[in-house]
């Protein structure tokens, strides 16, 4: 048990922090289509960023969020990746404007409450944030060795999918725990039409 | 000649009566001004239902209907083969009970999503039949926790039966008859329904020999509600049973499944799938 204590920012609970000022997380009143594609990334890129703080309270897991980001927007083909589990042929049906609001959505939700909600949008709430933080979680896995075994875990599991080509047997064990793991990604990827 | 201090008195007096003391402003400390920036408790974005009515909107990611976000969302555990932490559900939980004084272990066909058992009760190993067979070397590999932590595990372990094959098999068999058991109590239709509007998601089981595809996802898009509604299908041929094919009609029959009420058999036919190939 413990007080309620309410600030101008926030109310904060027993275990709970809920900022009411959150007019800098949320996209312009603005049109959006207006924008050219430079800006419309980077309205995106910069309020995810500003969600950090959201994320964890654990320095190391907002660096790794800060790190998927940057390599999400900066170095990921995100179509090869996409072809590689789903087969070439098949192709894009939404645009990727679509796809980079829906992944804000989605980590939206994920560090969202909402007054008087549904027990749908709860049970969003919760899943969201626990894909999210898995996914972190595989993140930092994917890096985590760099520095002990030869220097090529980025270049294998982010650039090149080592994990998703190629068969069973010339992989490594770690390799096949990524290879399942980016599968349901990714198909989890075309079901919500998101692009984590 | 005495000194007067009457005068000097008067002086200090009126020197203090210039600078009486003020009163402090009235200002709040910064500790409930600003409670948020040090009270290191996990934050929420507060959102109200008439101001952010057009964010609200957007959160309609119906992540219950989706086997996909049922499988992410599960709790991670470390996979002892791979080193790596992951989602439960594409781990095989490791079981050890105690037989004639030696711990025995099993494989279980179901993992939970619950985060209760943290005790390290159960080990996990990833869900992969050719890795297994590969990588399963001995029995210490995969013990659980409490039960390497014994004291006298050493002279234990000589006496534990383990035969690796078998145990696979067991297990693989034992996935065959749960799955054999649950499909074959459902109706099987020859074209399946097309009626989508109560869920946004559809699942339908086949078993297709010629198609060497285990899932195809077939999305729909759906303009005025802004939901994508999607088909997963599954193909069961990799598992190679005749009873099944039997079942199937040689490939004509289909089953038609929804996320609601069968969410169990659903992560079932996943896990199978993904075991195999």
């Amino acid at each position: 048990m413990s007080a309620i204590i309410e600030t101008k920012n926030a109310i904060s609970t027993g275990n709970r922090l809920f900022i009411k000022n959150i007019g800098k997380f949320l996209l312009p009143q603005t049109d959006l289509n207006i924008c050219n594609d430079k800006q419309y990334i980077l309205i995106h890129y910069r309020r995810l960023v500003r969600l950090k703080p959201f994320i964890s309270q654990r320095q190391m897991i907002q660096n790794t969020y800060i790190g998927y980001l940057k390599y999400k927007f900066k170095y990921e083909d995100f179509e090869k990746r996409r072809s590689l589990v789903l087969g070439k042929e098949t192709s894009n049906h939404i645009s990727w404007k679509t796809e980079l609001l829906q992944t804000y959505n989605f980590i939206m939700t994920a560090v969202s409450h909402v007054e008087n909600q549904s027990i749908n949008a709860d049970r969003d709430i919760i899943m969201a944030k626990q894909i999210l933080k898995n996914i972190l979680t595989l993140e930092y896995f994917k890096i985590e060795n760099n520095e002990r075994i030869g220097h090529t875990d980025f270049y294998d599991y982010r650039v090149q999918f080592k994990q998703l080509n190629g068969s069973g047997n010339q992989q490594d064990d770690k390799g096949v725990d990524f290879g399942e793991f980016d599968k349901v990604v990714m198909y989890l990827n075309e079901t919500l039409g998101t692009r984590l | 000649m005495p000194f007067d201090t009457t005068i000097l008195k008067s002086l200090q007096i009126s020197k203090v009566g210039k600078k009486l003391p003020q009163p402090l402003p009235l200002r709040t400390s910064p500790l409930f001004t600003h409670f948020e920036r040090w009270a290191g408790k996990t934050r929420k974005l507060l959102l109200k239902e008439p101001n952010h009515v057009s964010m609200l909107k957007s959160f309609n990611f119906r992540l219950n209907d989706n086997p996909f976000a049922h499988i992410l969302s599960s709790p991670s555990r470390l996979d002892r083969i791979g080193k790596v932490k992951l989602p439960k559900q594409l781990l095989i939980q490791v079981k050890s009970e105690i037989k004639d004084k030696y711990p025995s272990i099993s494989l279980n066909t179901v993992v939970d999503n619950s985060i209760r058992d943290t005790t390290s009760k159960h080990s996990y190993i990833l869900n992969k039949m050719n890795l297994l067979e590969k990588n399963l070397r001995n029995i210490k590999s995969i013990l659980p926790l409490h039960v390497l932590s014994d004291a006298d595990i050493g002279k234990k372990i000589p006496h534990i039966q383990f035969e690796k094959d078998k145990l696979l098999e067991e297990h693989l068999s034992k996935l065959k008859e749960l799955l054999w058991d649950q499909l074959s109590k459902l109706p099987l239709t020859e074209k399946p329904i097309t009626d989508m509007s109560s869920s946004s998601s559809q699942i339908i089981v086949t078993y297709d020999k010629s198609n060497s595809d285990t899932l195809k996802l077939n999305i729909i898009k759906d303009e005025s509600m802004n939901i994508n509604k999607y088909i997963i299908t599954f193909n069961l041929a990799p598992i190679n049973e005749p009873k099944f094919d039997e079942l199937f009609a040689h490939g004509s029959k289909k089953l038609n499944l929804d996320q609601r009420n069968h969410a169990e058999l659903i992560l079932r036919i996943y896990r199978t799938l993904m075991l195999i190939t």
